[in-house]
């Protein structure tokens, strides 16, 4: 194939690339660095400057971040091990199990929220019975977000991590048995370190969400901002007639940023991981 | 008599309706070479993992130096295996690989670096440490995984067909390598293969096995040279096999004529399968020969020629000889008397569960049999029990029953599977939803052809399945 059919046959993909990822990237520092006023466009560090200055905004930052990770940390404590034992069902069991865990995923994100916000608010059963052992409602609470944020993005770590483990040969298990292995060998020596790229990708799908959430904390405690809160106030509910907020589009730029930089090293986790192989008993 | 490092006693083991071992009994010699060889399917990988504790077997007991390790799992048994996809660890180098097994048993780091090392000097990989297994080659990750078997020093190796994916030239080297590893290091190896050449280069001992039952366990030489059956008779090794007749002590008939043989202790008149080497059948001028035949075809085989040659009375000989004969020739055939092996007619030995009514669950259907080949009483309802049926009491039906077969009807359907034609009658074998069953017969059948097979009721004899032997203190 000659390099120019080559580059022919990827057209579709090249466009989609520029017209769902590049230009909307392009918008968003657009945004942020231009004013659109109606004596027309003027190009301002001002808001960018706003946001990393601004104490509000920081802390909503700070909290999106603890936020997202204390949830990312909950959902590998829960998924890893739900993962580990999906994968060693039978074929059938783990079908119709792992057809459980998707099956809330087939619902539509805002009402699922809104199905788990029904069990803590007032009239909430998990309410009511807190309230026979002298607790309070969690509606409202950061606990509650956190609930939302588990409750939303767990089947997202746990796929990942069980296709990983599905991926594993059994041979190797069998061989490290073998070679005397109890379970916590075999699991330390073998499961775990082949488990890694599945970890970083699952934990990739629960915390980038977490961070920008909005939906999540709007319900679940709106008395707490999130910097998904703060971009969505700026853009959607305070809106005017003369264009949007400007600080939205600096926030979701540094939003951006933070994100990519977190990404960048979780996967460098990853790769020391592999470069260094290492299993230390 | 060498001491017996591990003893399986009447193992069974299924996987759903599939018995993949049927009652099998085996000990296994301190020190020997041992092979389990047969075609896939046979039972001897099951056999091999039943022996290192991934597999429990459904009944019978395995001792390791006289002690119970039936329900011992993997990892505290005194085996190391040699897994046939080689299965090193992906995430570790060379040196971790190796390490692993003696990590666990809590070497010190300076005992570790020194085995690790022997054993690399072991399989001429020095310096390989700090590779990946996947920038090995597969000749070289399975010396790693040898390696990584032996470091642990165990009392026995397991090798599931640890050759399979090489290629041939390759596999020439190793099995020479590996032969001598195992006079060097000591251990008792256990090596599952289908490949019956690797068999005979390596072994001390071969243990020859079909559809889960061993057929012959012995020497190399006595494998080849005395088979037991046609089965293993044509799993090792070229062979022409004949239906013939043993008239007495020392004379039996096959071909069309009388020979004289070296076999004695069959019965007067007994229906056996006669076995002759290729290269034991010495070309002659027709007027010298035994037996007559015309060369139909003659191939190089690189030291010999291969030579078909049709006889008189339609069988269709396998020769070797170190002369070409062209096409067409007539030739006469002569034949020793001590190159003439005679086998009994190997029972189908089916698994079965007492019934009522001198009936039995074979699977398929339930058989009626003869009340006097089986005392009813002496066997517990449902018991399990082995049924051996000879291949030429099996009749086939010229045409579809009229009525579909009912249980105590003794009729089976099933598909024709092989056909291979004997001299005097067909043997083929015919498979009955799970069964695979041997009959020998004057009909002529095609492969895939659909058949109804009676089995006379007088002709299915019953016996119960051995008790687990109590062993002594010695472990014999």
């Amino acid at each position: 194939m000659t390099k120019v059919t080559k580059v022919l046959k990827n057209i579709p993909l090249y466009i989609w690339i520029l017209m769902f990822t590049i230009v909307p990237l392009l918008m968003i520092l657009v945004y942020a660095v231009f004013e659109f006023r109606p004596d027309g466009v003027h190009f301002t560090l001002e808001h960018l400057k706003n946001v990393i200055t601004n104490q509000d905004y920081l802390r909503a930052l700070k909290d999106s971040l603890l936020y997202a990770l204390v949830s990312t940390v909950i959902c590998l404590l829960i998924g890893y091990p739900l993962a580990y034992i999906l994968s060693r069902l039978s074929d059938k069991m783990r079908g119709f199990l792992s057809m459980l865990l998707l099956l809330p995923m087939w619902m539509n994100f805002i009402i699922r929220t809104y199905a788990m916000l029904s069990l803590i608010d007032e009239e909430g059963i998990v309410t009511k019975l807190s309230a026979l052992f002298g607790g309070t409602m969690l509606k409202g609470t950061k606990a509650a977000i956190i609930i939302g944020m588990v409750y939303n993005f767990l089947p997202f770590l746990v796929l990942p991590i069980y296709t990983s483990m599905m991926k594993i040969d059994k041979s190797l298990i069998e061989a490290a048995q073998d070679l005397g292995g109890n379970s916590y060998h075999v699991f330390k020596g073998v499961v775990l370190p082949l488990t890694v790229p599945g970890i970083v990708s699952g934990i990739t799908m629960v915390f980038v969400p977490c961070v920008t959430t909005f939906v999540i904390p709007q319900l679940m405690a709106n008395n707490v901002w999130t910097i998904g809160k703060l971009i969505e106030y700026k853009f959607v509910s305070n809106a005017s007639a003369d264009g949007v907020d400007p600080d939205g589009g600096a926030l979701s730029f540094i939003l951006m940023i933070i994100v990519f930089i977190s990404m960048s090293i979780f996967n460098l986790i990853d790769k020391d991981d592999e470069s260094a192989g290492g299993m230390t008993l | 008599m060498s001491h017996h490092i591990i003893d399986l006693y009447n193992i069974t083991k299924s996987y759903g309706d599939n018995e993949v071992i049927k009652d099998l009994s085996l000990y296994i010699r301190q020190n020997e070479f041992l092979t389990l060889l047969g075609p896939s399917g046979c039972g001897k990988t099951t056999t091999l993992r039943i022996i290192s504790g991934f597999e429990k077997p459904d009944s019978g007991k395995v001792f390791f130096n006289g002690e119970d390790i039936t329900d011992l799992p993997p990892y505290k048994r005194k085996v190391n295996t040699v897994f046939q996809k080689y299965s090193l660890f992906p995430n570790m180098n060379i040196y971790e690989n190796i390490a692993f097994g003696l990590k666990i048993k809590k070497f010190s780091e300076q005992e570790i670096k020194k085995k690790v090392k022997a054993a690399l000097e072991l399989v001429e990989l020095s310096g390989f440490e700090r590779r990946k297994p996947d920038s090995l080659s597969g000749g070289q990750q399975q010396r790693i995984a040898i390696a990584r078997a032996i470091v642990n020093e165990p009392e026995v190796l397991l090798l599931d067909e640890p050759l399979g994916a090489l290629d041939l030239k390759l596999r020439k080297e190793m099995q020479v390598e590996l032969k001598a590893l195992q006079r060097k290091t000591g251990i008792t190896f256990i090596y599952v293969t289908h490949d019956q050449e690797e068999a005979l280069t390596m072994s001390d001992t071969i243990v020859v096995m079909n559809q889960g039952v061993i057929q012959q366990i012995g020497k190399p030489t006595d494998i080849y040279n005395e088979p037991v059956n046609a089965f293993v008779a044509r799993f090792i090794g070229d062979s022409n096999i004949l239906s013939g007749v043993m008239l007495k002590d020392y004379l039996c008939e096959f071909a069309g004529r009388q020979f004289k043989c070296a076999d004695k202790g069959f019965e007067k008149d007994e229906d056996v399968d006669v076995v002759i080497r290729p290269e034991d059948i010495r070309v002659v001028a027709p007027e010298d020969g035994m037996l007559k035949g015309t060369v139909e075809s003659t191939l190089f085989k690189g030291v010999h020629y291969e030579m078909i040659v049709t006889s008189t009375d339609g069988f269709r000989w396998k020769i070797h000889s170190t002369e070409m004969t062209e096409p067409g020739t007539e030739i006469g055939m002569n034949i020793k008397p001590f190159d003439i092996q005679i086998m009994k007619i190997p029972y189908n030995i089916l698994t079965g569960w007492v019934l009522e009514d001198n009936m039995v669950d074979i699977g398929p259907v339930n058989v009626r049999y003869k009340p006097g080949n089986a005392n009813a009483s002496e066997f517990e309802d449902e018991e399990t029990v082995n049924v051996y049926i000879l291949p030429q009491d099996i009749d086939i039906l010229a045409e579809k029953p009229a009525e579909e077969p009912e249980d105590g009807d003794n009729i089976l359907k099933g598909e024709v599977e092989t056909f291979r034609y004997k001299g005097d009658d067909y043997e083929i074998t015919v498979k009955c939803e799970d069964l695979s069953i041997l009959v020998h017969t004057y009909d002529k059948v095609k492969v895939g052809q659909t058949v109804y097979l009676h089995i006379p009721e007088e002709s299915i004899r019953i016996r119960k399945r051995e008790e687990v032997v109590e062993i002594d203190d010695q472990g014999n």
